[in-house]
């Protein structure tokens, strides 16, 4: 399987992933579509390291799982605190900075 | 029949990860998480990267989405069914996705295309001149600096070693050191910030051991004395 196939099913998995974030509604499901974005962004790190045959691509996939998950915790900590004090996790509720 | 695979895999991945984009439910957009990152699984362990693979079921698979999950719950099923699933004015997304994947194939052109390199073997990344481990699978030091097969960074191009805990362990903490532990600082502000965020204010004037006492929870709970005092009509902050 040639490196470009590897790089176009991760680039469009990072589109999905954006595609999700700008279109959806939930603030949960946007969470999950970062998740998707970071998970292309991971693919295209193992298979160019796969095919430059450079370890530091594994590495750089490690430090995406810490970012991942520091991400999720924090955001879904902002997930709950919205959901406590508006009882939804619309993104359009969210207006206050609006000019 | 791994290459078949491997496109497998990867049509999976992204039928998973546009499942979770479309699904209306949480819950659902959860499970298609789930698949989509046991897929990429698989098509990690099959580029070679079996520590990456492991991490990513661990992690991804295994924590990220049972805590979201849990997060599902708590907030009544992430209080789904009821409102359109995109927002209004989402289509916007195409153009500017549509530029995206213009940039991605202008970038593309600058790859070489050589498939996947032929794994170097033993003396790939041996410096001239100097002692170097040639076999990688003897259980022997071969080169006298006291790391044996594919713990030694000389043998992490060698077939039998490539993406092991031993070779990527070798690159985390050998050149890779400094970025390994920032990730460390990176974790403890992630552990403080969601902390901070999920943490009910005590009333003004009243310590936080005595608020956490009459809001009948313990402060080990926030979430729970959170709806206690939701309920006992204190103003949320």
């Amino acid at each position: 399987m040639p490196l470009t196939h590897l790089l176009v099913f991760a680039f469009l998995l990072f589109l999905a992933g954006a595609t999700g974030v700008v279109v959806r509604r939930n603030l949960l499901v946007v969470l999950m579509c970062v998740e998707l974005m970071l998970g292309g962004a991971n693919l295209a790190f193992v298979a160019a390291s796969r095919a430059t045959g450079d370890s530091a691509g594994h590495v750089m996939a490690l430090m995406v799982f810490v970012v991942a998950a520091v991400e999720v915790a924090v955001g879904l900590a902002i997930v709950v605190a919205m959901y406590r004090q508006r009882r939804s996790i619309e993104v359009d509720a969210l207006r206050e900075l609006r000019g | 029949m791994e290459t078949v695979l491997l496109y497998v895999f990867c049509v999976l991945a992204l039928s998973s990860g546009v499942a979770t984009v479309l699904l209306r439910h949480p819950i659902h957009a959860a499970l298609g998480l789930l698949s989509c990152s046991l897929c990429l699984a698989a098509v990690y362990a099959m580029l070679g990267a079996h520590l990456v693979a492991a991490m990513q079921v661990v992690v991804q698979a295994g924590a990220i989405v049972i805590l979201i999950v849990y997060v599902v719950m708590l907030i009544e099923g992430g209080t789904a069914g009821t409102h359109a699933v995109f927002r209004r004015g989402g289509l916007i997304a195409l153009p500017v996705m549509a530029l995206f994947a213009v940039l991605f194939l202008r970038a593309l052109a600058s790859v070489p295309d050589a498939g996947p390199a032929a794994l170097a073997m033993g003396d790939a990344a041996c410096p001239e001149g100097e002692p170097c481990e040639l076999a990688c699978s003897d259980a022997a030091d071969g080169d006298g600096d006291g790391r044996i097969d594919c713990a030694d960074p000389d043998c992490a191009l060698h077939e039998a070693c490539f993406g092991t805990v031993e070779a990527v362990g070798a690159a985390l903490l050998g050149p890779w050191a400094l970025p390994f532990e920032f990730s460390s600082l990176l974790l403890l502000a992630g552990i403080v910030g969601a902390v901070v965020l999920t943490r009910t204010r005590p009333d003004p004037g009243v310590g936080p051991t005595v608020a956490g006492s009459a809001g009948g929870g313990t402060s080990a709970l926030p979430v729970a004395s959170a709806e206690v005092a939701a309920h006992g009509g204190t103003p949320c902050p």
